[in-house]
């Protein structure tokens, strides 16, 4: 257990959590529009998940788990002032995510070259739309993982900084999050 | 230093490791192919992301409610469109 942690206390700045919940709420609305639509073509969405590798949709998963335990070591590091082994936590943590990108290119190249696209039938419109938004979510924060890493370099006193890396932290793990339901809606539940 | 390894977290991470691993297997085998269940499993893990990771367990009531709220309202819509499909 992080003893470092105070109680009730809300991680990064309020403003985060309001662009994350209001984030967490439109995906909600994704995957239930996903779901009312699969039920009026039980079918079509099952043949569509067949093509589908959902080996690929797993290993994304774990990179991304494996990204976030790296940002949460992070953080344990940047509060008790370790800040080398901060910066290497959330590089560890940046390169899950281009992990997950390198994936999620080949994955899509694939089902292009099979003539998937968005306008192939509803659950590839969904499959790209849905997948698409989310890496470009996940982008942003390979960009504020950046930020951060370049941040602890500088000399600032790193507790004056914790509320903007317990934001960027934040910000992370829900791209995580987001995914976890993704995968199970889009790969494995048929 | 080794604290910051050897978290409660630590042990969280492979709590969600496994139950990906769990549900791998489950959507890839027919019979196991549960949508209520497979759903359970990826709504406790995201609870796991948003309680422990977030640490919105550590956050006032009102963070740590719309958290769980969020979590049953999304997890109990898909179970029931996905029960009368």
């Amino acid at each position: 257990m992080d003893t470092t942690v105070r109680e009730k206390h809300i991680p990064g700045e309020a403003g985060i959590w309001v662009f994350v919940l209001g984030d967490m709420f439109i995906f909600g609305l994704f995957f239930v529009t996903f779901a009312y639509y699969r039920g009026l073509d039980i079918e079509l969405f099952r043949q569509s998940q067949l093509k589908l590798n959902q080996n690929w949709g797993a290993l994304n998963t774990v990179l991304l788990l494996t990204s976030s335990w790296f940002v949460v070591v992070g953080m344990s590091a940047i509060r008790q002032g370790y800040r080398s082994m901060a910066g290497k936590c959330l590089s560890l943590a940046w390169l899950c995510g281009l992990g997950f990108s390198i994936v999620k290119f080949f994955e899509y190249g694939e089902k292009i070259n099979d003539g998937i696209t968005l306008e192939t039938n509803d659950f590839f419109m969904y499959y790209y739309i849905f997948t698409g938004i989310h890496f470009l979510h996940l982008i942003i924060g390979m960009g504020v993982l950046a930020y951060m890493i370049l941040r602890l370099r500088g000399n600032k006193v790193l507790s004056g900084d914790l509320a903007l890396f317990e934001s960027g932290a934040t910000y992370w793990h829900m791209v995580d999050l987001l995914w976890i339901i993704l995968f199970s809606i889009l790969y494995l539940i048929k | 230093m080794k604290s910051i390894f050897l978290q409660a977290n630590t042990a969280i991470w492979a709590v969600l490791a496994l139950a990906t691993g769990l549900s791998w297997y489950m959507g890839g085998d027919a019979a196991l192919n549960i949508p209520a269940v497979l759903l359970l499993i990826a709504f406790f893990k995201a609870r796991l992301v948003i309680m422990h990771f977030m640490e919105v367990n550590h956050a006032p009531l009102a963070l740590r409610l719309a958290g769980e709220v969020w979590g049953v309202v999304c997890c109990t819509a898909l179970i029931v469109l996905y029960s009368i499909a």
